[in-house]
């Protein structure tokens, strides 16, 4: 079934709406959520809240992108859900991406707390102003936390490549965040 | 704000860059088109080579045959020293470095000057770009030999393996490198090429 079928279920309010949305898109729904919090049962709670997070929304909401807008709602519950403090122990690739990020932020000595929603619009406003292949490349490392490999594979090139596109991203941001007047 | 303040900010950047991300396989297939000119030109150089090396000669060698009685009768032009020097500078600065040809995966190129030698390579310090420039100029480099690396000399002689007893040792070299550890400041390498020749052997 096509998104804008299934979403013309949500608004008919049809029980099939989930069912629908399970089988289309359940799998890397579950995928995702997997990656950041690296239990099945976390991951299928996290799908779940999703699939009733959508229920609520839709309508007045009527997503233009429908896999991208569940995805966005099961990443957050995902993160929200993530014992950052046991992280260390059993999710080396996590901390390994927040350590990542973390070479993004500008030194200072302000401390400035940002909503997280905030934080997103400034991010989106970064990425349009990169390459589509720079772009891309960040997303999938730090949005969908694909590995280097994953990425090499997807877009036909090199681990080095990948690394050394992601180092001067990251760069980027770390310059744009200074501009932007933001300090850890 | 913290790096996990930014990893979980991400989740709310806007759908079309999520939808995009998922959606897109390669960027634009470029790099399907650069693969496919790179192998064309390989096979044009290959064919070319066979040319110049196996038919060519056999053809030369009917001509001359031919031209013999013609060729005795003409003196022999000998070209002086010094322009058979300039021929060949003009030749090793015209000569494809080793990462143009055949780049089937790109490999990031960096120039360094060497420092000393260690066990397992050398170090150096960032001296100049060719195709990447995550490094800047003098930033200090580990660099480990990896097992086969390719060493070119500058008069564009190959060995699959590093000549052991190679002193790289206040040299300038052009290396290619397949992977680096930021955190470690190292490199490894599987291909120099003396940009400078080495004083001894």
């Amino acid at each position: 079934m096509e998104d804008k079928q299934i979403i013309e279920l949500y608004w008919q309010r049809s029980e099939d709406a989930i069912r629908e949305t399970d089988r289309a898109h359940g799998q890397k729904l579950h995928a995702l959520s997997f990656r950041i919090v690296h239990n099945n049962q976390d991951a299928e709670e996290s799908v779940s809240d999703t699939y009733m997070e959508a229920w609520n929304q839709i309508p007045p909401v009527r997503p233009n992108f429908l896999f991208a807008y569940l995805a966005k709602i099961c990443r957050n519950i995902s993160c929200s859900r993530l014992d950052w403090l046991n992280a260390a122990k059993r999710k080396a690739d996590l901390v390994e991406l927040t350590s990542e990020m973390e070479l993004c932020i500008p030194d200072s000595r302000l401390e400035q707390r940002m909503e997280a929603q905030e934080i997103g619009r400034l991010l989106s406003r970064f990425l349009d102003t990169l390459p589509k292949e720079s772009r891309l490349i960040f997303m999938r490392r730090y949005w969908y936390t694909d590995s280097i490999r994953e990425i090499a594979a997807r877009y036909g090139m090199g681990e080095s490549k990948v690394k050394t596109q992601l180092h001067r991203t990251r760069n980027k941001l770390r310059q744009y965040l200074e501009k932007e007047g933001i300090a850890v | 704000m913290n790096g996990k303040d930014l990893f979980s900010g991400m989740s709310f950047v806007e759908e079309r860059l999520v939808s995009e991300a998922e959606t897109e396989r390669a960027p634009s297939g470029r790099f399907a088109w650069k693969r496919w000119t790179a192998i064309a030109a390989c096979l044009c150089l290959i064919v070319l080579s066979l040319y110049t090396s196996i038919l060519r000669p056999e053809q030369e060698m009917t001509e001359g045959i031919a031209g013999q009685d013609a060729a005795d009768s003409m003196p022999m032009p000998m070209p002086e020293g010094g322009n058979i020097a300039e021929m060949q500078q003009e030749s090793m600065e015209s000569e494809t470095s080793p990462d143009e040809g055949c780049p089937l995966q790109e490999v990031p190129s960096v120039m360094l000057l060497v420092e000393e030698m260690t066990d397992t390579g050398f170090t150096a310090t960032v001296a100049g770009f060719v195709d990447t420039d995550i490094f800047e100029i003098g930033t200090a480099l580990n660099v480990v030999m990896a097992e086969d690396v390719r060493h070119e000399t500058p008069d564009g002689q190959f060995d699959v393996t590093a000549e052991a007893g190679i002193d790289y040792s206040g040299l300038c070299v052009e290396v290619q490198f397949t992977e680096y550890d930021e955190e470690t400041a190292t490199i490894v390498v599987n291909s120099i090429r003396e940009v400078t020749p080495p004083a001894h052997r």
